[in-house]
């Protein structure tokens, strides 16, 4: 056993959260490794220590490894969690780590290190006797080369940052016109977020689902597959809805799934929480990536199965031992996840920056909120642009889409838009509700911005409240009373 | 924010808003909507971002990755103009007019705030 007294955790909102969460109930001490933008912050005030690392851009702050180190080490932390994006699958940040005798909760560098080159990703799969996709990730990067793989791939093929993951540094290419700038701008892109240029070629399936296996190896080497989750909402491939378990997927295809990634895990002698993606068309499935990392959509898992993997990954890695039963992880219900983006969804979903407002979410049973804001904590546009989850799980699919349907109605954030009415739309689409849209669902039923809701009576009703909120009184705590309002008279004809 | 009573429906229902900014925020029949009180001779530019007036603005703060237009160059309606990064992700942003670049107002690497003018398109029947 190592003892792990204290995690400092090299990452920021919900998930940074998520992970304080963890260690309180663990006993563990937290030190956030932080920017200095992100001191108005929840996970700021909920952990215990804090240090700041460096100034708002990720690069001076949340990607770079000797700042993080540094600040692991001067509160005296043991283990440092980097939660998922930034370095979390950073080789490099793995071994700093080791060397400076802090734990690294994750993987060995070595795994990363396999799984986060694509190449050497394939090619231990390919070994594991599991499909893989036809394409090109050689060491030629020219762009003379690449169009001429593209051409033997055939249309359409996607391009990748090799380096790349979270949608970022990837481009699909539907035709010969297209495929320069395709690959131009996974390239320029690639660099900006992950330092390299580098680039892979797939061929393109057409309407393929997005199944991943969840899987965890603990520190006796016993290896579990957790089941799957589908994570076919996609925008530009980043993932908005995910669930679980997959629907629409025959049982023995799942099978042969969970088998796969097991083999991989071990092929790889990988330990602790990894997810292995596939896509699925026509009864056949595909290698796409394993993540060494815990998944920003790992809760679903959790639900279903009632276990918690952030608490698994840090027992692993201080060499305890897990409570899980094979035979008793199964899964139970229902789970849903929809990702809430600070975005306008009537405006091309751009980022909507600025400091919330009044924000409520609405518990209930079968409902868990993800936050890492509170009001008056700024989102900027230095990071991603998610602000919340919200899962819910109930005792089958169309129940819980039902949850998260009346869940998302009743849940407001005020000084931010966010994409929630794109959610409830997606949520009554009806290739949703039956369980058959791929990872083109978004991009073939919602190629515009949303129309925004309008009407006389929504106008009027504004104005009236605009002019009448200044002098209304202050709302009472938990907002138990209601106001004698001299408004309403005047509002008949609304 | 506040409770305010509203008639809605037929129905007599409790809503929470909250001015912030000048905008008003409320939530009413599961949706949050955010009015905007109509800003009477505000700008003191008199070309603003009106759909079709050639003047692109940056719809975000962000980085001006790509500038893919110069001065005097003739363009067409839907050809990409500027690439602006934020929050890791690349936007392009498109002419809705065809005509000819008069004025460029930004560069590469440059990072802009919202709405700054980016650049003009002369329509071509102007």
């Amino acid at each position: 056993m190592r003892r792990i007294d204290k995690i400092a955790i090299a990452n920021r909102g919900e998930v940074a959260v998520r992970i304080i969460r963890a260690c309180q109930e663990l006993g563990i001490e937290t030190v956030l490794l932080h920017s200095d933008v992100d001191k108005n912050t929840l996970a700021f005030r909920l952990s215990d220590e804090t240090v700041c690392i460096g100034s708002a851009p990720a690069n001076e702050s949340y990607l770079n490894i000797q700042a993080n180190i540094d600040g692991a080490i001067s509160l005296g932390a043991d283990a440092i969690h980097p939660g998922f994006g930034f370095l979390s699958e950073n080789a490099a940040f793995a071994e700093a780590c080791e060397k400076n005798r802090l734990i690294f909760i994750g993987p060995s560098a070595d795994a990363i290190r396999l799984f986060g080159d694509k190449i050497s990703a394939k090619n231990l799969v390919k070994k594991a006797g599991v499909p893989v996709l036809p394409g090109y990730n050689g060491e030629d990067q020219s762009l003379d080369c690449l169009l001429a793989q593209v051409e033997t791939i055939g249309y359409p093929a996607i391009v990748k940052a090799t380096a790349g993951g979270g949608g970022r540094g990837l481009r699909i290419i539907p035709n010969k016109e297209s495929a320069k700038e395709a690959i131009e701008s996974a390239m320029r892109e690639g660099l900006s977020a992950f330092g390299s240029s580098e680039v892979f070629l797939e061929k393109y399936l057409g309407s393929a689902k997005h199944i991943e296996v969840q899987v965890f190896v603990d520190s006796s080497s016993q290896g579990f597959h957790l089941y799957e989750r589908e994570c076919s909402v996609q925008r530009r491939h980043q993932k908005i809805i995910e669930e679980a378990p997959a629907q629409e997927v025959p049982l023995k295809v799942k099978q042969q799934m969970y088998d796969a990634a097991i083999k991989i895990a071990k092929e790889a002698k990988y330990i602790g929480a990894g997810t292995v993606e596939f896509l699925y068309q026509d009864g056949e499935f595909y290698f796409l990536e394993m993540n060494t990392r815990l998944q920003v959509e790992h809760p679903v898992t959790e639900m279903v199965l009632g276990v918690d993997l952030v608490k698994a990954q840090i027992l692993t890695a201080s060499e305890q031992s897990l409570l899980w039963e094979k035979e008793l992880l199964s899964q139970r219900g229902h789970a849903i996840e929809c990702r809430i983006y600070a975005e306008d969804p009537y405006n091309k979903g751009v980022p909507s920056t600025g400091k919330l407002g009044y924000c409520y979410f609405p518990n209930g049973g079968g409902r868990r909120f993800e936050v890492g804001f509170e009001p008056g904590d700024e989102i900027t546009s230095f990071y991603d642009s998610m602000i919340a989850k919200v899962i819910v799980w109930d005792e089958n699919r169309p129940r819980a889409i039902q949850k998260m349907k009346t869940t998302l109605k009743q849940t407001i954030i005020f000084g931010l838009k966010t994409n929630i009415p794109y959610l409830l739309e997606i949520l009554s689409h009806n290739e949703f509700v039956d369980a058959t849209m791929t990872t083109q669902f978004i991009e073939k039923n919602y190629p515009d911005s949303l129309k925004k809701p309008t009407s006389s009576e929504l106008e009027s009703l504004g104005e009236l409240l605009n002019q009448s909120v200044s002098q209304a009184s202050e709302s009472q705590p938990g907002g138990a009373a209601l106001h004698p309002s001299p408004w309403v008279h005047g509002w008949e004809h609304l | 924010m506040k409770w305010l009573e509203v008639q809605w429906g037929g129905k007599l229902t409790r809503i929470p808003v909250e001015k912030r900014h000048g905008k008003t925020w409320f939530h009413i029949d599961g949706q949050t909507h955010c009015f905007e009180p109509k800003v009477q001779a505000l700008r003191t530019d008199s070309t603003s971002a009106q759909p079709g007036s050639g003047v692109v603005l940056s719809p975000m703060p962000g980085k001006v990755l790509k500038v893919k237009v110069s001065q005097g160059e003739k363009v067409k309606k839907g050809d990409v103009l500027v690439v602006i990064e934020a929050m890791k992700m690349e936007y392009s942003l498109e002419t809705d007019v065809d005509g000819t670049i008069t004025d460029l107002y930004c560069k590469e690497g440059e990072q802009v705030s919202l709405n700054k003018k980016l650049i003009v398109v002369q329509g071509e029947s102007l």
